[in-house]
């Protein structure tokens, strides 16, 4: 349990515009540790600090952790598989 | 039965997966790529996914709609990749015993298709560049 402390690492991929934006469909993100509650808010904080195209261009986008969309309020955990989606449009 | 398939959909296969001796109507809806959006003239859309949350959901839409008009049988398919004018995007074919039913699950299908399903489709325009098309968020849970 040596990883425990500092941060937690997560799987990002990324669709559609954001994959654009973002520059590559997969990435591997760390976020500090909040006291074992690291929340989809925290990391959706963090991905607009680091692609701020995305609100400069008021991009929604949902957050789904292993493939379920969740809330800001949700808690992750190391190694969950995130997904950042915008608005779907298929058909 | 729901696929997604970077080759073109084979019509006449999805028919014979829903084929049924007691079903007496068999629907087919067919979405095709149109040459044009609003003003703008369209040469062809290119399709994405997100393949694991795309075949849960659809695995949701096709439970609920067994079950609501009694079908049986339901199979769709998504195509992915680069696209052009006049191929099917999309295909929903059910069958059931007595029409109504039918047409009311392959609305039903295709309706939620298009607001639940993580598909993302860019347009290759002539006047613009390719765009994004404006979507529907996906709602939590």
């Amino acid at each position: 349990m040596g990883q425990h402390l500092q941060s937690i690492t997560l799987k990002v991929r990324t669709f559609a515009i954001l994959r654009e934006i973002v520059g590559k469909g997969q990435m591997t993100l760390e976020l500090p540790r909040q006291n074992e509650k690291t929340t989809v808010a925290d990391l959706r904080r963090r991905i607009l600090e680091l692609y701020p195209e995305i609100p400069a261009r008021k991009i929604p986008f949902g957050i789904a952790v292993n493939a379920k969309i969740v809330d800001d309020k949700s808690i992750i955990n190391d190694f969950d598989e995130i997904a950042l989606l915008p608005p779907i449009s298929g058909g | 039965m729901f696929s997604i398939s970077q080759h073109a959909i084979d019509v006449d296969k999805l028919l014979t997966t829903v084929k049924d001796d007691a079903a007496g109507a068999t629907v087919i809806f067919l979405g095709t790529v149109r040459d044009h959006n609003d003003d703008c003239a369209v040469s062809g859309i290119h399709y994405e996914t997100y393949v694991r949350m795309a075949e849960e959901a659809m695995a949701k839409i096709e439970a609920d709609a067994i079950k609501i008009w009694n079908l049986k049988r339901f199979a769709a398919v998504h195509r992915i990749g680069d696209l052009k004018v006049g191929e099917v995007s999309v295909a929903v074919a059910v069958s059931s015993e007595h029409r109504a039913e039918a047409f009311d699950a392959g609305r039903y299908a295709i309706d939620r298709i298009k607001t639940e399903v993580p598909i993302w489709k860019k347009e290759v325009t002539n006047d613009k560049g390719p765009m994004w098309a404006e979507g529907t968020p996906l709602e939590v849970g």
